[in-house]
């Protein structure tokens, strides 16, 4: 598959009311390329996801999606674009699961939301591929966090974006849940090429499933690592940054420093 | 979408016999049998029948209806949009901007022109809208939100006080009488100008279903799925604001029906989509306010009780039982 830029940062800063959180961040995303994203709580990671969402306005440089200016979008037609997966967990949400999922379509339809056969057929794939089927008619206040999670997640693939971008998508789940969380993410960037962006603390994953990681560190600056080289180096005990853990490289992880 | 169709053919039918008995009833009570006759051609058993229906109960009960559906609809957009299921448009003290707004003009001013008292109050119910939407970005929870509407309902129940302390009594007679609330002040002029203005909102509401979906998993969400947030927000605002003082400014406030009905459907049919609870939350907030109209004009007796009596009556424990089963679930 040929790759294809799908987002272009040129030094763009972030922040809210003026004030900014990042400076000067470039980078490309490419079709196919899954990032993770980390860094302390309150370093941006957020306000970066809602600034590419075009929740929240940059704050001065360009960002270029499908070579077209972010801003220059409606956001119904962003919408065809970039599906996302924010940190709200729905659970208060009084939607049934497949209402929850079906407004993944909303971009493609008009006034009415009539929707059409193709329309059902694309909701039902979505929901199986997260292996929602069986939930669509429980409300979301019934499901646990990770079957919710895996809702929210078939709502973002209904809406059928080349782009996925996910704020902590696995921050309410459970060991397993995550790993089949990483795993799905992996498969849908491998195989349907889609690039998707995730924030996270979970180093362990983030290394195993990512090409590349961008890394806020303490001092707000952004760095852009790749991950094959992450795994070797001893640039993993300056980013864990804890006298409580050590970067194992043989084994390939964090382990902690009990007797210290 | 066939069960869908086949509830709202049930409510309208409901709708159509409650409305049926809603004219017959009444401190005259007139037999179902001289309505048929008179569906036939024939003349009514007593001469008085046709001006009591046609200048009294026909015009009491559409106003009826349309206050209902609109005060209705108007709670579910507002459970919507604030994401609360608490917020309707007495419980936010939205209704008693709307009073505030015309005891200004009846105890001030002493009345005025035709549409004076819907504007007045379309001035107040958009003053305490801006204020709860304000408010709602500040505070999550519902229950904070739910003390602000009792709180500005205290502070215009407050300002209104020192209004009727100034006023003479006449005029404190018609604002006291207009805040009892009733369906029955409104003639065949008022209802030329009350029916199309709720019509068209209600019209209007139906039409932002796809946005007010979408609004129900926040804003964010909603952004993110191409709605306008901003527009979408101003829209709901000016038709929440322009259907909860036009329904005030005809009928006085009329509390609980626009929080409780929404509720009543859901419990109903378990579904979120607003294409289905709108016209259901319309037809179903028109039969409730039929029935309380015919529980306040007590069949039998020679009195008519205040609406606004009935109604909290009915929607204050409502809302007690509503927070018990929210405690219980945790």
């Amino acid at each position: 598959m040929d790759k294809k830029k799908y987002i272009a940062l040129k030094e763009v800063s972030v922040g809210y009311d003026g004030v900014s959180v990042l400076k000067d961040i470039s980078f490309d995303l490419y079709s196919g390329e899954l990032i993770c994203l980390l860094g302390a709580n309150g370093k941006g990671k957020s306000t970066l996801l809602k600034t590419l969402m075009g929740i929240l306005p940059r704050l001065s440089g360009e960002i270029l999606l499908k070579g077209k200016d972010l801003e220059a979008f409606s956001a119904e037609e962003k919408a065809k674009e970039m599906a996302v997966v924010l940190t709200d967990s729905l659970r208060d949400v009084t939607m049934k699961a497949k209402d929850v999922v079906a407004t993944g379509r909303y971009p493609y339809l008009s006034w009415n939301a009539k929707f059409k056969q193709e329309d059902e057929a694309i909701i039902e794939a979505s929901l199986s591929k997260v292996g929602a089927l069986e939930y669509v008619d429980r409300w979301m206040s019934g499901l646990s966090d990770g079957e919710r999670q895996r809702v929210i997640l078939a709502r973002a693939l209904a809406q059928e974006t080349d782009v996925l971008l996910l704020d902590e998508p696995t921050a309410f789940l459970d060991l397993a849940h995550t790993m089949e969380l990483a795993v799905l993410l992996k498969k849908l960037s491998r195989e349907e090429g889609k690039s998707i962006i995730m924030s996270t603390h979970d180093w362990t994953t983030a290394l195993q499933i990512a090409d590349r990681i961008f890394w806020i560190d303490e001092t707000s600056d952004f760095h852009i690592l790749e991950a094959e080289a992450l795994k070797n180096g001893g640039k993993m005990n300056e980013m864990l940054n804890s006298p409580f853990g050590k970067w194992n490289s043989d084994k390939g992880r964090f382990e902690l420093l009990i007797d210290h | 979408m066939n069960k869908t169709v086949y509830r709202i053919l049930l409510m309208t039918l409901l709708l159509v016999l409650i409305f049926i008995a809603d004219i017959l009833l009444g401190s005259v009570t007139i037999p179902l049998s001289d309505f048929f006759e008179y569906l036939k051609g024939n003349n009514w058993s007593h001469p008085s029948y046709e001006a009591i229906i046609f200048e009294y109960r026909l015009p009491k009960a559409l106003t009826a209806c349309f206050a209902g559906s609109a005060l209705a609809v108007s709670g579910l957009l507002m459970q919507s949009f604030f994401r609360n299921p608490l917020a309707g448009p007495y419980v936010l003290g939205i209704s008693s901007g709307a009073s505030l707004g015309v005891a200004l003009l009846l105890l001030l001013f002493s009345g005025g022109f035709l549409l004076s008292v819907p504007l007045a109050a379309c001035i107040g119910s958009l003053f305490v809208l801006i204020i709860m939407i304000w408010a709602s970005k500040r505070f999550r929870s519902s229950v904070s939100l739910l003390i602000l509407g009792l709180m500005i309902s205290y502070l215009t129940g407050a300002l209104v006080g020192v209004l009727q302390y100034f006023s003479r009594s006449e005029e404190i007679q018609s604002f006291v009488l207009w805040g009892l609330g009733s369906f029955a002040k409104t003639q065949w002029l008022d209802l030329q100008i009350m029916l199309p203005v709720l019509v068209l909102g209600l019209v209007f509401a139906y039409s932002r279903s796809k946005a007010l979906n979408s609004l129900l998993l926040g804003e964010s969400y909603a952004q993110s799925l191409g709605v306008s947030v901003k527009s979408i927000r101003r829209q709901l605002l000016y038709l929440v604001g322009i259907l909860v003082a036009w329904v005030t400014a005809y009928c006085g406030p009329i509390a609980f029906l626009g929080m409780a009905v929404p509720h009543l459907v859901r419990l109903w049919v378990e579904e979120s989509d607003h294409k289905i609870t709108i016209p259901l939350v319309a037809l179903t907030g028109a039969c409730i306010a039929l029935l309380c109209d015919m529980i306040a004009q007590a069949p039998g007796f020679d009195m008519v009780l205040p609406i606004n009596s009935i109604t909290s009556l009915f929607g204050a424990p409502f809302v007690i039982y509503y927070l018990l089963k929210k405690n219980r679930l945790g």
